[in-house]
């Protein structure tokens, strides 16, 4: 089933580059710990102040300004991200670390859309200090467990890759 | 005394248990999130982004950013003792460690600022540029590092 997926994406001029260009593989993990601190760091502003962290130094609304970070850092993380899975697809579509990340990726896209779109409303205008609901709170919660998860799954998952190459 | 350290439990546990080396890894990375995380939305806020953040309220994420810092001394100690003979004469890792200490400095010298809430001037934005910077050197390093040392 992902014969023709693994042989179509390391065709790619992209996974030729990750192959035989020796410091872009390199290069393309640098820009991924890059994104994951920023992605983290932004998280770990808005999920701890959602909690109710540091509530009478920092509003809500203006924790949420640290949001472009996260999305910059996602973005740089799916880009070098879709570099490693063309330069070496072996060592990741068969990998059960590799698709449990991938499924975290897109459970923490999901929890992040459902806070902006049904949560994040409903919390503009509130108090400066104000202390979210329990609902945001586990948003919140599950977006600092998911996005650990994925760092951990990611630095696993070249250690249990079947896959010798 | 190195070789001695060396052939401690802890250290024998990430050189040679199947688990430990992946576990002391995943740590450093956890760590890094913690820490370079919580100084680049520092940096990033004094260099403008989030501008209704008051630079101060990163006080109050300043001690978790001291935790990420243990836990990688920690971590970072044990990934140097169970390979140090290849580590003491990697250039990737004693440049990263240089780094640090610059990217220590820079931050250390913008945060005890007293300025930052009332006007950002350049000198500010010159140490948030530069602690970015000295990070991201230091993460290229430690990737370099991976590279040009690996254990066995």
């Amino acid at each position: 089933m992902f014969e023709s997926l693994i042989q179509w994406s390391s065709d790619t001029w992209l996974g030729r580059a990750g192959r035989d260009v020796f410091w872009v593989f390199p290069a393309g993990e640098v820009v991924h710990f890059f994104g994951l601190c920023l992605l983290i760091g932004a998280m770990l502003v808005v999920d701890l102040r959602l909690l109710g962290f540091a509530r009478r130094r920092l509003s809500i609304d203006a924790a949420l300004a640290m949001l472009p970070a996260a999305i910059v850092g996602l973005v740089l993380n799916i880009g070098s991200g879709i570099l490693f899975l063309c330069a070496h697809p072996e060592n990741y579509w068969p990998s059960t670390a590799f698709r449990l990340k991938l499924l975290a990726v897109v459970l923490g896209g999901a929890n992040a859309l459902w806070f902006k779109h049904r949560q994040a409303p409903r919390l503009a205008g509130v108090a400066d200090d104000f202390d979210a609901d329990s609902r945001t709170k586990a948003i919140a919660a599950l977006s600092l467990l998911i996005w650990t998860i994925v760092i951990v799954l990611g630095r696993f998952l070249p250690f249990v890759s079947k896959s010798t190459s | 005394m190195l070789d001695y350290i060396s052939q401690t439990a802890p250290v024998l546990w990430v050189a040679e248990s199947d688990w430990g080396y992946p576990i002391v890894l995943t740590l450093h990375s956890i760590g890094m999130a913690l820490v370079v995380g919580i100084i680049f939305m520092f940096d990033l806020r004094v260099l403008g982004l989030g501008s209704r953040v008051s630079v101060r309220s990163f006080d109050a994420f300043f001690p978790l950013a001291w935790l990420g810092l243990g836990i990688n001394a920690i971590s970072g100690t044990l990934l140097f003792l169970a390979n140090h003979t290849a580590f003491l004469h990697n250039t990737a890792f004693l440049t990263k460690l240089a780094l640090l200490a610059a990217a220590a400095v820079c931050t250390w010298l913008l945060a005890r600022r007293d300025d930052l809430d009332t006007e950002i001037g350049g000198a500010a934005r010159g140490l948030a540029a530069a602690s970015l910077l000295l990070l991201l050197g230091a993460i290229t390093a430690g990737r370099i590092i991976g590279y040009t040392s690996v254990p066995e």
